[in-house]
């Protein structure tokens, strides 16, 4: 028997050492840095905002639930930032949950969670934009909300295509990308246009199956991304007028992310698994700026004050790296963020 | 049975030792044929307190029904959670899915035998422990390695490990028994069983059992990410299922043969994952069974030859009734349908687990549904051949088996065709080295693997037909050592103490492909798996003062090696404690019996990278309970038991987003005729 004792001993030390309790997530104050969505895995209840400091360098996790003792929510997907009394705010549409979350920017406390349900039936928002002083989502049960910016009411519900994935705002008009996406292989494949005074629709824009994103460019153009249907059809991109709201080009390149800045737009190619830009109106795409052949699962990507941020969702079930380049694509920095990191806001 | 005055008392644990006893030393003459003829059919020890079977070569662990009353097992499923090493995923409950990791291990490697038939599932590859009832098990083992039961087919050699059960109207008593149970919860789970066990003339029995699980299956729970305190409800949980089963067998000269019959309807609503501030839940799943089992045995005192034929058929309907598509929900039904047959061949040596075998089964399966265009169909052969025999002080165990299976789909306008062949060799040592101590030594090697089921093969959009067999190197070493003192003070000891070190190539994981929305199915994962089981047990008598307790612990460190440039890379693998326990304990004053369990599972991860916001915080949950058996005459068994679980109201999840309840009372009334 002698051999059992310092044997349950070492299992002792052992259970004692496990007993740490959760970390406490940093609470603070989220100027000069950029704060990060991060979308989380369905089911898990862990969609989660990040924050870098410029000043430190650093990378605080989950920093909304430090803030406010809660959870975002499960499956966070977008978010837009909005001005109000001189403050910004920043508006997520967090889909499982089917809830709007509006916080402020550089404090990140909630101001209202407004619930997004039909009955008892989840709405679950993908998309979200403000205008009008309106808050417009985007949600899969196939309808744009309209909630008043101010008291948070709901002003509207708006019949649109099936499973609608992304909203732009254009010229007075709201563009909506149907994807259709539950019902594959039949895709929805139309562009939803809404009038953003009578929140009224008035047609739809016949495009590509799987409309998945829409973003708006200067001069009364937007751009919106079919992503095909992952094998025999491939993605393509649209360029619309929305004066005409005629399909002016089409582009069969697989652009993954984008974003205008500067009168240019930057995207990923997931085909090249490089980061280019092209003209607005030439449309030809540059020499490659970023070299993503080196990411495991190139994610999202913006351009802020002459920097271009590509988050790498590392197979999208560990942390996320965001890596930081110039203009030339010359690597900078990187940090870490959280669970799919989608989408970024730049604090002052 | 049920009598504690009976059942518990040291004499039986004697009996039982002493068997144990006669089996190891070899070179013995007369007991050993003694030991054969008293062999019931199935193979199995009359029911110990202890549960490590100590002459195993490889770790293997016992529970019978009155151990399990004592534990508050009510499905097979709980039973998992005091078998050292064993991991339950339980996604709590009403109608929650339970299923057990063993060693780090998927749940598809566990197989699960009941009445010596395998339970197959091609779709899914596991089956629910949660889902069968542990009433009517007389007796419950968990097996790692070999098979020690020669009546088992060749299939049960192949997996990493399998839940033998056994069931009361599976096998002849001597005299008509019967038994009634119910029992009922606070979180508004009911059941209610019966069986009857008909002896024919000595020569034969007739048996059926009925039984039913149902309720509401709502529950408090707290949920701390929402902020609040609040209590919620759990619902969405509403079950209700009905189980019938008639067995029937017949003895003729040395020939056994019986038939078995089962049918069962189960409908319940889904809760799902708890999300946060989105309540909504209304899927529903309707699930029909029915299964016919002939199973024959012939035995003399050289040989022991068994064949077995059977077929079932799984109806499952999933429903949910708010999908965002066009339709405006769904609706998928699946047809399972798998007869299989085999034999099995035992020239028995000196004992009746002393033998030389060969066997093979062949079984063919298919799955029509919706879901599945491809139509899957299976057709496998599994066969093993392989001994065990004592040498001297050292048991000798080893056996070669092999899976060849063969799947037909539809493959666009075409037939698909998958291969796969595997061996699986095993070999396992054990020795007493003082003819006096029951102190072995034991250690063993297998190769198991897992084939890709349907779903991992052939799932619409998911599934992944270049899918190779996960493979899994498992080897053991450790000791077990039993003592019991006779006279006054009677007590008894065992221990066992195994480290083991494993590892799992061409993991078979889901992951997502060309975006969060297209997962599939791949063999990338590796994982190394080592650690340390160890589990004590301690009866002790003193006048009218029983005392049985027990205390397993489980060292796991089981860590991804997959890709060294993976922030995961050396992290521990989800949902596996690097720490677990379970204590249990027992004292018996003029038949009335106090209960104490106690699980313990240390900080787990949900997600592969050990970070805070992955980990699920270790939790306790401990029950006691008060329990009496009433023995009204030798005829009439009455037993009452009040359980109290999760006594100290702790919020904790074994799944993340499945909150488990909190302290709640379960009532267990158990009549028996014998």
């Amino acid at each position: 028997m002698k051999i059992v004792v310092p044997f349950f001993a070492l299992l002792l030390l052992v259970s004692c050492n496990k007993e740490e309790d959760l970390p406490e997530p940093t609470p603070g104050d989220f100027d000069n840095g950029v704060l990060v969505l991060n979308e989380g895995l369905f089911q898990q209840n862990n969609a989660s905002i990040s924050f870098y400091s410029n000043a430190t360098s650093t990378s605080s996790f989950e920093v909304f639930k430090g803030v406010n003792n809660r959870g975002l929510g499960d499956t966070a997907n977008d978010w837009v930032t909005f001005e109000s009394n001189g403050s910004t705010f920043i508006a997520v549409a967090v889909d499982i949950s089917s809830q709007i979350e509006i916080v402020s920017a550089n404090k990140l406390t909630s101001i209202t969670q407004i619930p997004l349900f039909d009955g008892a039936t989840a709405r679950e928002p993908r998309s979200i934009q403000i205008a009008n002083g309106k808050i417009y989502a985007a949600n899969f049960d196939g309808t744009v909300t309209v909630h008043n910016l101010y008291t948070f009411e709901e002003m509207k519900v708006i019949a649109v295509g099936q499973n609608p994935n992304s909203l732009a705002v254009s010229n007075g008009k709201l563009y909506v990308a149907n994807s259709g996406g539950l019902n594959a292989p039949n895709y929805d494949s139309t562009v939803t246009v809404i009038d953003l005074t009578a929140d009224t629709v008035l047609y739809e824009i016949d495009a590509a199956i799987n409309m998945s994103a829409v973003i708006a460019a200067p001069d009364n153009k937007i751009f919106a991304r079919s992503s095909g249907n992952y094998s025999s059809v491939n993605p393509s991109i649209f360029r619309i007028d929305t004066q005409s709201d005629a399909i002016l080009d089409t582009l069969n390149i697989n652009m993954t992310a984008m974003k205008i800045y500067e009168n240019e737009l930057y995207y990923m190619d997931a085909d090249l698994l490089g980061v280019y830009k092209m003209d607005l109106t030439s449309l030809t795409p540059s020499a490659q700026i970023v070299d993503l052949s080196a990411f495991n699962t190139p994610y999202a990507m913006d351009v802020h004050e002459g920097l271009i941020y590509v988050s790498d969702a590392n197979n999208y079930v560990n942390s996320s790296i965001v890596r930081v380049y110039d203009m030339n694509g010359v690597y900078q920095k990187e940090f870490t963020a959280g669970l799919n990191a989608n989408n970024f806001v730049f604090n002052e | 049975m049920l009598s504690s005055k009976r059942h518990i008392t040291l004499h039986r644990a004697l009996i039982f030792i002493g068997a144990l006893l006669s089996f190891s030393v070899a070179g013995q003459d007369s007991s050993k044929t003694h030991v054969l003829k008293v062999v019931p059919i199935d193979g199995y020890q009359k029911e110990s307190v202890h549960t490590a079977d100590l002459t195993s070569a490889s770790p293997r662990y016992e529970l019978g029904p009155s151990k399990m009353l004592e534990l508050g097992i009510i499905n097979v499923g709980d039973a998992m959670r005091f078998v050292p090493g064993a991991q339950l995923k339980d996604y709590g409950g009403l109608g929650g899915v339970k299923t057990v990791s063993y060693r780090s291990l998927g749940a598809t490697h566990t197989a699960v035998i009941s009445d010596w038939n395998t339970q197959y599932n091609f779709q899914q590859g596991m089956v629910d422990l949660g889902g069968i009832n542990a009433f009517g098990i007389q007796s419950l083992a968990f097996n790692s390695g070999q098979p020690s039961n020669p009546i088992l087919a060749a299939s049960s050699y192949l997996p990493a490990s399998f839940i033998e059960s056994v069931s009361e109207i599976a096998l002849q008593d001597t005299a008509l028994t019967a038994q009634v149970q119910q029992t009922a919860s606070t979180v508004n789970q009911f059941s209610t069983a019966a069986n009857i066990n008909v002896p024919i003339k000595k020569k034969g029995f007739f048996a059926t059992q009925l039984s039913s699980i149902y309720g509401n299956g709502h529950y408090p729970y707290q949920y701390n990410l929402t902020g609040t305190n609040e209590p919620f409800t759990r619902s969405n949980t509403e079950m209700l299922k009905l189980n019938g089963q008639l067995s029937t067998g017949f003895r003729h000269k040395n020939s056994f043969v019986r038939l078995m019959l089962s049918h069962f309807e189960q409908t319940q609503n889904l809760p799902g994952a708890v999300i946060l501030f989105n309540p909504s839940h209304d899927q529903s799943l309707n699930t029909t069974g029915t299964r016919a089992d002939v199973n024959y045995r012939f035995l003399t005192e050289k040989w022991l030859v068994t064949s077995h034929l059977n077929y079932s058929r799984n109806f499952t309907h999933y429903h949910d009734p708010t999908y965002l598509n066009a339709a405006g929900y769904i609706d998928q039904e699946y047809v399972q349908q798998i007869t299989e047959g085999g034999f099995m061949l035992n020239r028995l040596l000196r004992a009746y687990k002393e033998r030389v075998f060969i066997g093979a089964d062949v079984v063919y399966g298919d799955l029509e549904s919706a879901a599945l265009s491809a139509s899957p169909q299976r057709l496998g052969m599994n066969s093993v051949a392989g001994t065990a025999f004592w040498l001297g002080p050292l048991k000798i165990e080893g056996n070669v088996a092999h899976q060849l299976i063969q799947d037909e789909f539809i493959s666009g306008d075409s037939l698909g065709q998958n291969t796969y062949s595997k061996f699986s060799p095993y070999v396992g040592l054990s020795i007493q080295p003082f003819k006096k101590v029951s102190w072995k030594i034991r250690s063993f090697y297998k190769n198991a693997f897992r084939m890709p089921t349907f779903n991992d093969l052939y799932y619409n959009f998911i599934g992944n037909i270049d899918l190779k067999p996960e493979d899994a190197h498992l080897s053991n070493f450790g000791m077990t050592y039993g003592f019991q003192q006779k006279g006054e003070h009677k007590w008894s000891i065992e221990l066992s103490v195994d480290g083991f070190y494993n590892i799992v190539d061409n993991k078979i994981v889901a992951i997502p492909t060309k975006d969060l929305f297209n997962w599939s199915m791949q063999n990338i994962g590796r994982t190394q798996i080592q650690g340390i089981d160890a589990n004590l047990s301690v009866s002790f008598k003193l006048g009218h003062v029983l005392i049985n307790a027990s205390t397993s612990h489980t060292i796991n460190q089981s860590v991804d090696i997959t890709d060294e440039s993976s922030l995961s890379y050396g992290h521990q693998i989800p949902y596996t404690p690097l720490y677990a326990s379970s204590h249990t304990f027992m004292i018996d004053y003029h038949g009335y019996q106090i209960t104490s369990n106690l699980i313990h599972q240390g900080v787990r991860y949900s997600l592969n990278e050990n970070i805070s916001s992955n980990q699920l915080p270790a939790f306790n949950d401990w029950s006691v309970g008060l329990q009496k058996a009433f023995d009204f005459d030798k005829d009439h068994d009455l037993f009452v038991s009040l359980k109290c679980n999760n006594v100290l109201n702790n919020n904790f999840e074994v799944i993340r987003s499945f909150p488990m309840p909190g302290r709640h009372f379960l009532c267990v009334l158990k009549y028996q005729f014998k």
